[in-house]
């Protein structure tokens, strides 16, 4: 097993490398780039100027040698400076992965918590009135644009109602500190995080319904079965553990997810996430924003794959890693 | 166990959530509310890329001059005075800057002329990579000797010219430039056929046998040698149209600016800026310049003692580390950034007196939230777009909103570079229907631009009359003129169609696009076509910036002046200028530089609307519409508080310390 680690985690380096080329060459492909976004309007720049910027700004040469460049500093960590936030990136993925983190893990949990009895209710009750509700509702979610829904969500509670806060983080005229700080973000967290978990319950209540199939129809639960247990200790005792082993897998797939940040989302709640940094960043060309940000998420993506398969092991004693 | 931690993690989610409802903020009558854009947290005048960056630091400092409602420099913590001292070419202007007596920064200390020659310095700073234009917008004396550190850069640059002509001349030096130039693009490849499939040349070979030279197959195929030859040729047979004197200066003037502070610092000082006493200085500034008192008197002073600690020409790290905490002399200070909200509090110490609010707050909210947000009351201050939807909403809910004239303009341009033709030119301007698209979009909220210059600017011609007018008939005319002929229903010349491309970032939404589906279906049935490309606003700027492109839809915005030397001028033509619709117009150039360096308004006036006329007659600009901006202020806002006089150039911004809430 370490042998296996140590080996994956050898070849994760290569696939970096690999995909950070990839990520840089891609960026400065687009049309357009920093200096040029930033000078774009102003008359009065002049050809010099936007030359020396360019050179000040470590775009001016080509491709490769930027690309060396960079690598130069990241296998130190550095990732350099932000072009539209002028701060290491770091430190701004730092401070903004936590909020696009509580956000996601939060709605997780919630969404595991809602999604996996009612899958399994969905599955013991295959085929009837109860299966086919909870189906349906949770297609349904699946399908609502993230953006129409919050509108939808906001008319109704923070317009109409005005029980909630339209948008933001914070309430901006209050002074609150301590315990009624985090309550007024939890105030603020409750309709985005609603938007999350309708959208996101659906692929986890149809995975969980289907692998829940897939096991009821096991030799083993008939064999329960017929031993003469109660059906509720045949659910939850002998199937549903045995559903458990993949869902516990994918979770570990939902690493990068939980970091990355939700584009939209963020955006229309206006909150400081990472999701909303990231659009912002490739609209505005910050090559070092987006190295950082997306090299980031190689490297969570990378891990997350390597735990899900450890967890398979851990969790299926028949997958033997040699 | 599992079960219980979610369970109870999840009850704790229900308890936090249930108890903040309860918990509604109750609206304090000591914080206003501003909502406004994304900003990046670079809160700094030197290094900030972003107006809502700005709006915030310049609640916190202060500029020596500031501009009234009808964009005149009024004294705001000083006065300048100037003087043109000289004759002819030799003229010079100098300014002496006074500022205030008993003027405190935030922090207490006393603000003096240093704080405002050290933003000058910054700016100047050969490191500097921030976005103001301050070093080349005003020709201060001795600026370029100082950015780029050589005592004798004028004299230098004297000698470039004659030294790139020499060189120009000498024979062997002339043909290195062909081979380091490639003549010029000439030459891409060795397997490239010169005059393309159509033409009877097949290869560099045959071209040079054309021209009376001679290659052997072997070193046709070598590129050094193939290009040597070339190079020989060229010089012997084309020699004139190349622009060597042009390499040379540009190569002369690189190796000029190469050596910086490499070397060591050679000019510590920007000769034309002295120090008189603790609160006067002096600027001379080459020749006389309308902008020159705008530049010099709208940088904001900021305290030297904060920002320049370790500051020595070329060392901006100082001033980089205090890019997210501004400070200065304005009426409120710099508290905190978390959240996406910006908090300020009264500075006690203002020079009008304390503000009669006592915190600021600015709070990040999308664009299409603004109304809601201000109907709500959850802001107190916004911008949002102006449209016709926004306008009725805020009207059913009763809301106080304000509109103003945008300092800027929306137009479409032509390039002739792409476009040489005038005729075809014209004939295109001749198939654009603004007044329908323009009221249909946006109704009361903007009107149709005659010239290219936004309105609000004073010597603006508010007698302009519509230059060239829609007129199907008379643009086919104008093609026709141009050697076009209706064949078999389409428009040719030489056996070609008249196909024309125009480029618009976000067609579905964007005001000028009803123009553009007219002028296709117009130019369909004249037999010639329209391709509109509908793309975003990074690709549009990239290709008009890299001459990709035949016509295009953008705007201008933030128009402070009437000086059209860069969007217009012959120099700005060249690639990295503004002037991308190449207008080369000797008279034109002779205007612009009358204009800049006339200070009578009324005289301004004749001679900006002359330009325009000219600009217009170019048939490469149609300007399309000057709309209007909206500020809007929730019920929670003393209407009676805002400034008497309001427009884009002087608003609330211009008197945060007199906003109020209202008494409840």
């Amino acid at each position: 097993m370490k042998q296996y680690i140590i080996r994956r985690i050898l070849t994760s380096i290569i696939v970096l490398f690999g995909v950070s080329f990839l990520l840089y060459g891609i960026i400065r492909m687009m049309p357009g780039d920093f200096v040029q976004q930033m000078t774009s309007g102003n008359p009065e720049i002049t050809a010099e100027q936007k030359e020396k910027l360019r050179e000040q700004y470590g775009i001016g040469g080509s491709v490769i040698e930027g690309y060396v460049n960079w690598v130069k500093g990241a296998v130190k960590l550095d990732f350099g400076d932000s072009f539209k936030y002028k701060e290491p990136v770091m430190k701004v993925i730092s401070e903004r992965m936590w909020v696009s983190f509580s956000l996601a893990a939060i709605a997780l949990i919630i969404e595991l918590a809602i999604a996996i009895p009612l899958g399994v209710i969905a599955a013991t009750k295959q085929y009837s009135k109860t299966d086919y509700t909870i189906v349906f509702f949770a297609l349904a979610g699946i399908s609502l644009p993230s953006f129409f829904f919050a509108a939808l969500l906001r008319r109704v509670f923070a317009i109409g109602l005005k029980v909630l806060p339209l948008s933001g983080m914070v309430t901006a005229r209050a002074h609150y500190t301590g315990i009624a700080y985090y309550l007024d973000v939890a105030e603020h967290f409750i309709l985005p995080i609603t938007v999350f978990v309708i959208l996101g319950i659906g692929s986890w209540l149809r995975y969980t319904r289907t692998n829940m199939l897939e096991v009821l129809n096991m030799d083993y639960v008939r064999t329960a079965r017929a031993k003469g247990l109660d059906e509720r200790v045949v659910v939850f005792k002998h199937a549903f553990r045995n559903t458990l082993i993949p869902i516990v897998t994918f979770i570990g797939a939902q690493i990068p997810a939980l970091f990355s940040g939700a584009i939209i989302t963020e955006g229309i709640f206006s909150i400081p996430g990472l999701g909303k940094a990231a659009i912002d960043a490739v609209n505005e060309k910050d090559l070092p924003f987006l190295m950082g940000y997306l090299v980031f998420l190689a490297v969570l993506t990378l891990l997350g794959t390597l735990i899900s398969d450890i967890l398979y092991a851990v969790v299926d004693p028949r997958v033997r890693y040699n | 166990m599992r079960k219980r931690i979610i369970a109870t993690l999840l009850a704790a989610m229900m308890a936090v959530s249930t108890a903040a409802c309860g918990g509604q903020a109750s609206g304090g009558l000591d914080t206003i509310v501003i909502g406004v854009d994304q900003w990046n947290g670079v809160f700094s005048p030197f290094f900030y890329n972003s107006s809502y960056d700005a709006q915030i630091f310049n609640a916190v400092q202060e500029t020596v001059l500031e501009t009234n409602a009808n964009n005149e420099l009024i004294d705001n913590l000083g006065h300048i005075d100037s003087k043109v001292v000289g004759k002819g070419d030799n003229k010079k202007t100098v300014y002496t800057i006074k500022l205030n007596e008993g003027i405190k920064f935030s922090d207490g200390s006393d603000m003096t002329i240093d704080d405002l020659i050290f933003t000058y310095k910054v700016l100047a700073d050969p490191n500097y990579d921030g976005i103001s234009t301050f070093r080349t917008a005003v020709n201060i004396e001795g600026m370029n000797e100082y950015y780029y550190d050589n005592p004798n850069y004028s004299e230098d640059v004297a000698k470039i010219e004659p030294e790139a002509k020499k060189a120009a001349e000498d024979k062997k030096q002339f043909i290195q430039y062909l081979v380091d130039t490639k003549c010029d693009g000439l030459f891409t490849a060795v397997d490239e056929d010169p005059d393309g499939e159509d033409g009877p040349l097949t290869s560099w070979a045959d071209y040079l046998k054309d021209k009376g030279f001679t290659i052997s197959e072997a070193d046709a195929k070598d590129e050094a040698k193939l290009v040597k030859a070339l190079a020989e040729c060229e010089y012997e047979t084309n020699k004139d149209s190349y622009d060597a004197v042009a390499y040379f200066e540009d190569k002369l003037s690189k190796d000029l600016v190469a050596n910086g502070l490499s070397d060591g610092i050679d000019v510590p000082e920007i000769s034309g800026i002295k120090k008189v006493d603790d609160l006067t200085c002096t600027v001379t500034t080459i020749g006389v310049d309308m902008n020159a008192e705008r530049q010099l008197g709208t940088q904001n002073v900021v305290p030297e003692s904060y920002y320049g600690k370790g500051f020595e020409k070329g060392k901006l790290d100082g001033v980089r580390e205090k890019n997210s905490v501004p400070m200065g002399s304005g009426p409120y200070k710099f508290v905190s950034n978390k959240n996406n909200v910006v908090r300020l509090e009264a500075n006690e110490n203002y020079r009008l007196g304390a503000p009669k609010t006592k915190y600021l707050a600015f709070q990040v909210v999308e664009e299409n939230q603004k109304a809601d947000a201000i109907i709500n009351g959850d802001i107190d201050i916004a911008e949002p777009s102006a449209s016709k939807e926004i306008v009725k909403k805020l009207d059913e809910a009763g809301v106080h909103y304000d509109l103003f004239d945008n300092n800027g303009y929306g137009y479409v341009a032509i390039s002739a570079k792409r476009i040489p033709d005038k005729n075809v030119r014209e004939g295109l301007m001749h198939l654009m229907t603004r007044e329908q698209a323009i009221s249909t979009y946006y109704g009361p909220l903007a009107e149709v631009l005659q010239r290219p210059l936004s309105s609000v600017v004073a010597e603006y011609p508010k007698d302009a009359k519509e230059y060239w007018g829609y007129d199907p008939d008379k643009a086919l005319e104008c093609f026709k003129k141009a050697g076009y002929e209706q064949v078999n229903g389409k428009l040719v010349k030489d056996g070609k169609q008249l196909v024309v491309e125009v480029a618009i970032s976000d067609a579905s939404s964007h005001p000028a696009t009803p123009i553009f589906t007219q002028m296709k279906n117009d130019m369909e049935a004249m037999g010639a076509k329209l391709n509109i490309t509908d793309t975003t606003g990074s690709i549009l700027f990239n290709r008009v910036d890299n001459d990709d492109v035949d016509m295009w839809c953008m705007a201008w915005g933030n128009t402070q002046h009437a000086d059209l030397t860069q969007i217009f001028g012959s120099e700005y033509t060249r690639k990295g200028g503004s002037n991308r619709t190449y207008i080369q117009d000797k008279e034109l150039d002779k205007l612009l530089k009358e204009t800049r360096t006339t200070l009578d308004l009324e005289k301004r006036k004749e001679l900006v609307a002359k330009e325009l006329d000219i600009i217009m007659s170019w048939a490469t600009y149609m300007p399309i519409y000057q709309r209007k901006n909206m500020m809007a202020y929730s019920s929670n806002i003393n209407i009676d508080s805002l400034p008497k006089e309001q427009s884009m150039f002087y608003n609330y911004k211009s008197e945060l310390e007199n906003l109020e809430l209202n008494q409840q």
